[in-house]
């Protein structure tokens, strides 16, 4: 079995300067990487294969999902109609709690409510837990109008964020990957804050007032970005359920239960178009 | 030296081991997930020696650096199972009259693996090496691993087998 040992051994060095060289590259570029539309590229060749996989063993991961946990049965993409519509109320309610002025709060109430348009997508597959990345893949792609940045959320609130796409696929970041921080607001306080994944339900939020007042209980919703990307804002993320004793350190802490268990994702919507279009108006200094 | 059908059955499988991986295995509920491609690679490599387990590993590995949803560098996965078929391989030749060592080497092989990974995102900076986290995954890789074992090593054999004789140890 060893014979040639000595080619073989020049094989293994190869193969494995290869991949350094290819891991540090890209590891380097992270975003402006070379390697990028190869990844497009695989996922274009490979997509049916991993959509016939996953097509084929539902049977297998739905029975096993459904030994594991309650309800999540058929019909999800009519469940998910239901309660986006809930959640439209949910936002409208939450929005109106905000401590700001009347003017501002009418415009931010005006476009923000409602009318999010979604494109609803299947989980087709997840990377693997020992690769600590929290990301899933699902069957809609550029193709369907999916593009980087675009917020993805299920009936229950945020569950991640777009990172790439292919004509067909798209891989999504959960919101409980490390590398993923959302702006968010504290519910009742409006206060701002990050939330960051820890690779399972708890997500841990870093306030940036240190003495911004949060409670167990409390629900954040997305602060939002410009454009809507990459988070739409006023989306559900999260509960507090501990908060961290303030110890001489700059910013308050707390641990935040994601509203989206993220080994369970399985319908999801991709966030496309958000209401507001319109240029927001400046207002002069003084205004009340 | 494998004919070019042996080979394209050996490209094809991992493509589906791949695939049913990250399509089927990482949705499954408990603690870890068993890495049926870890098993394959290392099967390959006990069967069919040094080469075929080195670049097996490091096509397998490449795939998964590819397919969605993969979200880190490049070359991780294609580095580490490249590694870890040229040392199961050349730990099954070394303890060939060892009884199961198939088993003890993918033992080894689940237990390490999880580990160099870890090791390797730290070295290249990846901010989401975690080494506490792997450790506390590796009991349940090891058991998925030697479940996986009896199982893929003897049908992966069947596959790569070149004489109908040849007495698979």
């Amino acid at each position: 079995m060893i014979r040639d040992s000595k080619g073989n051994r020049i094989l293994l060095a190869s193969l494995l300067a290869i991949a350094f060289v290819l891991l540090t590259v890209d590891a380097r570029a992270g975003d402006s990487s070379p390697f990028g539309p190869l990844r497009g590229l695989g996922s274009a060749i490979f997509a049916p294969v991993q959509r016939t996989v996953e097509f084929l063993a539902r049977p297998i991961t739905g029975t096993v999902s459904a030994l594991g946990r309650v309800g999540e049965h058929e019909a999800e993409i009519e469940r998910l109609r239901e309660e986006n519509g809930e959640l439209r109320t949910k936002l409208s309610e939450i929005q109106s709690e905000r401590d700001v002025s009347t003017q501002l709060s009418g415009l931010l109430t005006a476009a923000t409510r409602g009318s999010y348009r979604i494109v609803p997508a299947r989980v087709i597959a997840m990377g693997p837990e020992q690769g600590f990345s929290r990301t899933v893949a699902v069957d809609s792609g550029s193709r369907d109008g999916i593009h980087r940045g675009m917020s993805v959320v299920t009936g229950a609130g945020l569950a991640g964020r777009v990172v790439s796409t292919g004509p067909h696929t798209a891989t999504v970041l959960l919101i409980a990957d490390p590398v993923s921080s959302v702006g968010v607001r504290v519910g009742d306080s409006g206060e701002v804050g990050t939330v960051t994944g820890g690779g399972g339900d708890l997500l841990r939020l870093q306030m940036f007032d240190p003495h911004a007042p949060v409670a167990k209980g409390d629900v954040l919703v997305t602060f939002g970005s410009l454009g809507g990307r990459p988070y739409v804002a006023g989306v559900p993320v999260g509960e507090v359920v501990q908060v961290n004793p303030l110890r001489g350190g700059l910013t308050r802490t707390a641990m935040v239960r994601a509203l989206v268990d993220p080994t369970a994702v399985d319908v999801v919507g991709i966030v496309v178009e958000t209401a507001r279009t319109e240029v927001r108006p400046t207002l002069p200094a003084g205004t009340g | 030296m494998m004919t070019y059908g042996r080979i394209t059955a050996v490209a094809v499988t991992l493509v589906l081991v791949v695939a049913v991986q990250l399509s089927v295995l990482t949705r499954l509920p408990g603690p870890g997930t068993p890495d049926l491609v870890l098993v394959v690679v290392v099967a390959l490599a006990v069967a069919k020696g040094v080469r075929v387990g080195v670049i097996s590993g490091f096509s397998a590995g490449l795939l998964l650096d590819v397919l969605p949803p993969a979200d880190h560098a490049l070359g991780h996965w294609a580095f580490v199972l490249c590694l870890i078929g040229g040392i199961a391989a050349v730990a099954a030749h070394e303890l060939q009259d060892v009884p199961f060592a198939p088993l003890l080497v993918l033992g080894s092989a689940a237990l390490l693996a999880p580990v160099l990974f870890a090791l390797l995102g730290a070295l290249v900076g990846d901010p989401r090496s975690q080494l506490v986290a792997t450790l506390k995954v590796l009991p349940a890789e090891l058991v998925y691993a030697l479940l996986l074992g009896p199982f893929v090593v003897p049908l992966v054999g069947r596959l790569v087998r070149e004489r109908r004789n040849e007495v698979f140890r």
